[in-house]
């Protein structure tokens, strides 16, 4: 199975202030694609460092990013920009979703991006919102939807465009244990089904049980664990 | 197209201040309209005036006697003189304020530039009590020719005692463009004859042409000299003075009203460049999250920029829009003839109000979409 992200030799140093705050030292790490990774440590302890980086959102100070094959390390602003819309679906703690627009308004928002006609974008919008089971919720706005619900469209504007790859930060931190078991389940279902390799970082051991490697984070370095569900 | 949504979504988030943010943005333009327009109409009208004509009236105020029309006539460098006086009334209801300016028959040659042909001019020749109404005042009074008019006229009183003064509308005739509420011309002679002892004979003013136009000031000032020291001295005004409205203020009224209008508009600028800092400020993580997932810098700043144009356009046309109807209806409430000016909406208007909705769109979002462009995307996640 080909690597679908690749780091080598990753070193990330943050400045506050005059400071400068060590995360990464000259990490490493291969993800083939397919794979349902779920990541966990200590706060601090650079997981969602790794997401940015993966995500394109971020530049390491050294070392290289491949993901999907492409030299993240390479790319400028312009060129990540590009890339992540193409190729990247995020899932955050928060949604992050437009209150303002109804679930599909925000679905659709990754499509306005390509060149496909409203017939199609309004097409695809359906089949990702019927994928996480909220086709009948389409005119819905964030604010008239639980949690769950909020988070189910966050992972239909992630696929949307059908990107290869999910990063998810913390997606179940905000939701009750049944409804975070439900978006873990989407996810797998996602993985397996859809093929989507996943990157998901994670406070939660349960939460992490549902992939199909675990890793850990410490002091810059990754650890791996044993899977208990795959 | 396909960001409409998106922009509407964003500008509606907050209903009632995007409500009072495009209602002040349009009475600001209201006022930017109806000032710039009373520039346009004060340009026309100057540009209207004749160098070749004066006015002459008494210097002290009342009426000048007649007999001084030929005294001026035959001053040397005068080539014809005509006399005006006019009925101030009322129709019905003294808030229905009509004027009727009350021509002699020199007028025509004098003003021969009006869009009043020599037939129509003869039809208040034959009918003592015929009338001239322009279209504008037609419309607004719904006369036509044939009508009576009867004006209950208190200030111009009748040889019997009696305020009422009753015209025949001989034509309805074009309007004259620096007279903005249209006008009412009658027979001077009806006038004359018809009002008491005292006043006959007596009128409001001389439309003095001059055969070269370089001397008109001179000719004007030699007119108040020979007059000066006669029972009733005269004070004279070039058309081009009268007609230039800085003319003895001591200032330039059409740079006050840019002024006006540009204060206006700084008032706009900082109203929608701190509602349009504030919501960028309470959607910065919006932003970001768009820029996650493939919004490039442009595009959100496109859309920050289209946020602030769509209130401000919007605003400038409903305001500018507004200002025409006030300056339509204007007109119903004042009398005709007195050249009391009104805003005129030319193109040119409409124009400079598009022009400054979009500077000022572009100004208010210059900064928040530095802010957008610099924003560093993970931190903006983190909320830190």
């Amino acid at each position: 199975m080909s690597a679908a992200i690749s780091l080598r030799n990753v070193v990330k140093t943050y400045k506050r202030g005059k400071e400068s705050v060590p995360v990464l030292h000259g990490l490493s790490l291969e993800i083939p694609a397919g794979q349902f990774v779920s990541l966990m440590g200590p706060s601090g302890s650079g997981k969602t460092t790794i997401l940015n980086l993966v995500g394109g959102l971020d530049h390491a100070n050294s070392g290289e990013v491949i993901v999907g094959g492409e030299h993240l390390e390479t790319l400028s602003g312009g060129q990540l920009t590009k890339w992540r819309a193409g190729h990247v679906g995020f899932i955050f703690q928060f949604y992050n979703l437009m209150p303002m627009l109804s679930a599909a308004g925000n679905v659709e928002l990754p499509l306005l991006l390509t060149n496909l006609s409203k017939s199609e974008r309004q097409r695809r919008v359906e089949v990702a919102l019927e994928i996480v089971g909220l086709k009948d919720r389409a005119s819905h706005k964030p604010g008239e939807m639980s949690g769950g619900q909020q988070q189910r469209v966050g992972i239909a504007r992630a696929i949307v465009a059908d990107p290869p790859l999910l990063l998810c930060d913390e997606p179940t931190g905000d939701l009750d244990r049944a409804t975070a078991d439900e978006i873990l389940s989407l996810l797998q279902q996602l993985n397996r089904q859809h093929k989507k390799t996943i990157l998901m970082v994670t406070h939660d051991p349960k939460a992490a049980d549902h992939a199909s490697r675990r890793l850990e984070t410490d002091k810059g370095q990754l650890i791996e664990r044993a899977s208990v569900t795959a | 197209m396909k960001y409409v949504p998106l922009v509407w979504a964003a500008i509606m988030r907050k209903p009632t201040r995007a409500v009072l943010t495009l209602l002040s943005v349009m009475l600001a333009f209201t006022l930017f309209g109806l000032t710039i327009g009373m520039n346009a109409t004060f340009a026309k009208v100057q540009e209207e005036a004749r160098d070749d004509r004066i006015f002459a009236f008494a210097r002290f105020g009342g009426l000048v006697p007649i007999a001084l029309e030929r005294q001026i006539e035959g001053m040397p460098g005068v080539a014809m003189v005509a006399s005006s006086s006019f009925v101030p009334g009322y129709l019905h209801d003294p808030k229905n304020r009509i004027f009727v300016q009350m021509m002699d028959e020199n007028i025509p040659k004098v003003l021969p530039e009006w869009p009043i042909t020599p037939q129509q001019w003869q039809l208040i020749r034959d009918d003592r009590q015929g009338m001239l109404v322009s279209k504008m005042q037609a419309d607004r009074w719904h006369l036509k020719a044939g009508d009576t008019l009867t004006i209950a006229a208190p200030a111009a009183r009748k040889l019997d005692g009696s305020p009422s003064w009753t015209f025949h509308v001989a034509a309805i005739t074009s309007d004259i463009n620096y007279m903005s509420q249209g006008y009412m011309f009658g027979n001077f002679d009806y006038m004359d004859k018809a009002r008491t002892l005292s006043d006959q004979s007596k009128t409001g003013q001389f439309r003095v042409k001059v055969s070269d136009p370089s001397k008109t000031a001179e000719i004007a000032a030699q007119i108040v000299s020979k007059f000066a020291n006669s029972p009733t001295p005269l004070e004279t005004i070039t058309e081009k003075v009268a007609f230039d409205v800085s003319a003895g203020t001591g200032m330039d009224i059409a740079s006050v009203d840019r002024d006006v209008a540009l204060a206006g508009m700084f008032m706009v600028l900082f109203l929608t460049a701190n509602g349009l800092a504030q919501a960028v400020r309470e959607r910065f993580a919006e932003f970001a999250t768009l820029k996650t997932i493939g919004f490039s810098d442009s595009g959100v700043i496109a859309l920050v920029f289209a946020e602030a144009a769509i209130p401000c356009l919007m605003g400038a046309g409903l305001g500018i829009g507004l200002a025409s109807i006030v300056s339509n209806v204007m007109p119903r409430f004042l009398p005709p003839g007195q050249g009391l000016p009104i805003p005129t909406m030319t193109i040119m208007v409409f124009v400079w109000a598009g022009l400054c909705a979009a500077l000022v769109a572009f100004i208010s979002a210059a900064l928040p979409a530095l802010r957008l462009k610099q924003m560093d995307i993970a931190t903006a996640l983190s909320g830190r």
